[in-house]
C-alpha cells in the first residue's frame, strides 16, 4: 500500500494522466481507503476549471468596437502597401 | 481513402458560427472578414490578454493574428473549426510576443510594483452573477494575484491558455520539469488559500 507522501508525490503526474497503470491502481488504491487524500486529489484536480473559469472575462464592447477598427485599418493598410508595392 | 476539398467538407451541426463565413472570406468579401474580427474578436482578445497581460501587447497581437489570417486563408483546410484554426494563430502570436518580451529587460513581465501588465482579468458585470460562484472566482483571483510572479505565469499560461508544458517550457526559456515543479506548486496555493489555509512556496 501506498503512503499518503508518496501520494502526495505523484499528484501532479497523477492528475495530468502522465502516470502507468500500475501506479494509477495503487494510487487508487490508497485514495479508496484515505478520505484526506481522495479529497486532496479532488480539490487539487479542480484548480485548473477553477483559475479557467475565474479568469473567463467577456469583452468590454468599446474595445470590441476599437479592435475591430484597428484591424480593419491594418488590413486596408497592407492592401494599399500591396497594391503599391 | 480519398480526401475531399476542404470546401465540400460540411462543418458539423452546431459547429463554430464563423464557419459560415469561410465561403465568403475565401471569395474575398471584406464583409465576411469583418465578421470574421467581430466574431472571433473576443476569443482572440481573451487568447492575447490572457497570456500577455498587458493591454497594448494584447491590442498588437489581435491586429497580427487577423493580419496572418487574412494572408494565409488560404492555407486554412478546413478540417477543424475556423475559431481553432484563428485561435492556434492568435496563440502563436502571442507566444511570439512573451518570448521577444522576455528579451527585453525595460518590458518586464513580471512587475514586482503592480504595472498594467499585472492586472488580472476581472469578469464583467455581465458575468456569472450568483453570488457564490462571484465569491468563489475573487478569491480565487487574489489567490493568483499572491503567488510569486514565476509560479502565476506558469499556472496562467497552463490552466487558463491551456498551453502544453513543453510550449510553456519553450515560451519561458525553462525546462519542462521546471514547468511542473512551478505548476504543481502554483496548484498546490491555490488550492490552499480555497481551503483558508497557506503553502509554503518557497
Amino acid at each position: 500500500m501506498m503512503t499518503c507522501t508518496q501520494v502526495a508525490d505523484l499528484l501532479f503526474d497523477y492528475c495530468e494522466g502522465d502516470i502507468d497503470e500500475h501506479t494509477s491502481t495503487t494510487i487508487e488504491q490508497h485514495l479508496d481507503a484515505c478520505e484526506e487524500c481522495d479529497r486532496l486529489v479532488r480539490t487539487y484536480s479542480a484548480v485548473g476549471g477553477l483559475v479557467r473559469d475565474a479568469l473567463l472575462q467577456p469583452l468590454p464592447p468599446e474595445l470590441q468596437e476599437t479592435l475591430d477598427e484597428d484591424v480593419l485599418r491594418a488590413l486596408a493598410q497592407e492592401r494599399r502597401s500591396a497594391a503599391g508595392g | 481513402m480519398t480526401e475531399l476539398p476542404a470546401r465540400m467538407r460540411l462543418p458539423a451541426p452546431g459547429a463554430d458560427p464563423a464557419d459560415a463565413l469561410i465561403p465568403a472570406l475565401r471569395a474575398g468579401d471584406p464583409g465576411a472578414f469583418r465578421d470574421l474580427v467581430h466574431l472571433l474578436g473576443p476569443r482572440v482578445w481573451r487568447i492575447a490578454i490572457g497570456m500577455l497581460r498587458h493591454e497594448q501587447d494584447a491590442r498588437e497581437v489581435v491586429q497580427e493574428t487577423f493580419l496572418n489570417v487574412h494572408r494565409h486563408l488560404d492555407r486554412f483546410r478546413g478540417d477543424a473549426p475556423l475559431g481553432a484554426w484563428v485561435g492556434r494563430i492568435a496563440k502563436n502570436a502571442a507566444l511570439m510576443r512573451l518570448r521577444t518580451r522576455r528579451r527585453k529587460p525595460e518590458t518586464p513581465l513580471d512587475d514586482p510594483d503592480g504595472g498594467p501588465g499585472r492586472e488580472l482579468a476581472h469578469p464583467g458585470p455581465g458575468a456569472h452573477s450568483a453570488v457564490e460562484a462571484a465569491q468563489l472566482g475573487e478569491r480565487i483571483r487574489a489567490a493568483i494575484e499572491r503567488l510569486p510572479d514565476r509560479y502565476r505565469e506558469v499556472l496562467l499560461l497552463a490552466d487558463d491558455q491551456e498551453l502544453s508544458m513543453l510550449e510553456i517550457a519553450q515560451a519561458l526559456e525553462i525546462s519542462v520539469p521546471n514547468v511542473k515543479t512551478r505548476l504543481h506548486r502554483a496548484r498546490l496555493a491555490v488550492r490552499a488559500a480555497l481551503e483558508a489555509d497557506e503553502v509554503p512556496l518557497d
